[in-house]
């Protein structure tokens, strides 16, 4: 792994992170509530805020707590067309 | 055996999505699926064995993480986003204050709303994707959904 790719990464995590804090503030959820109405675990949520250095959540539980707070998580807004000169 | 339908595969939903979403990037960009994997520095096969997954089970096992969707998005200059789905806001159905009867004729939301309240009711509201339905549509148009259910509770 390069240090790019960590740090493309970490990015994701402070981003993902930034997001559902921002979600719950903005619905006044917890995130046992945002995960109930989601339909996952309530620890992925709460794991996963106090350690984003760890694994991410995975895909498919993004995408429930995106649908459930109907709050959408966009990924590669940042950086999009960043690479896609060097690709071209 | 429940007697009532099973909610839709959340996994349809995303996988749907995100298929789609690769495939189309492909069209606009008339890349590869490894010209893009290597483009955005990930496995070669990683679009493709997640495409060609036909095996329910294979898919979601198959389905790129956050960060491989990422760096996909990022290299392609194609954001991806979660929950995507069409949707209208409240503001577009807004309508003039004197015209209530125009909304709740005309309006195809509020058609689909009456009809799900009464399948609800129908079944005692124990009709799961009814209700599904209505608690997305509250979400989503909470002006609407309120309009139709007290237009509801007027005519009774």
């Amino acid at each position: 792994m390069t240090a790019t790719t960590l740090d493309d990464d970490a990015a994701l995590s402070h981003r993902l992170r930034g997001w559902m804090l921002s979600t719950m503030a903005a619905r006044g959820m917890t995130a046992e509530q945002w995960a109930r109405a989601a339909g996952v675990d309530p620890t992925t949520i709460t794991r996963f805020l106090r350690h984003p250095d760890r694994a991410l959540p995975s895909t498919l539980t993004v995408d429930k707590l995106a649908a459930a707070a109907d709050a959408p998580f966009v990924l590669g807004a940042l950086s999009a067309g960043k690479r896609v000169e060097k690709a071209g | 055996m429940p007697d009532i339908a099973a909610p839709a595969s959340p996994y349809r939903h995303l996988d749907d999505n995100l298929r789609g979403w690769m495939r189309r990037v492909m069209r606009e960009r008339q890349w590869s699926a490894e010209h893009w994997a290597r483009t955005a520095g990930v496995a070669g096969t990683t679009i493709t064995r997640y495409l060609n997954a036909t095996d329910p089970d294979a898919g979601p096992r198959r389905r790129p993480t956050s960060a491989t969707v990422e760096k996909l998005a990022a290299a392609a200059g194609v954001p991806f986003t979660y929950s995507q789905e069409p949707a209208m806001s409240d503001a577009d159905l807004e309508l003039p204050d004197d015209e209530p009867e125009v909304f709740r004729l005309h309006s195809a939301l509020g058609v689909a709303i009456l009809a799900l309240e009464m399948i609800a009711d129908a079944v005692d509201g124990r009709h799961v994707m009814a209700r599904a339905a209505l608690n997305h549509l509250r979400r989503r148009h909470p002006v609407a959904v309120e309009h139709m259910s007290k237009s509801r509770e007027d005519e009774r």
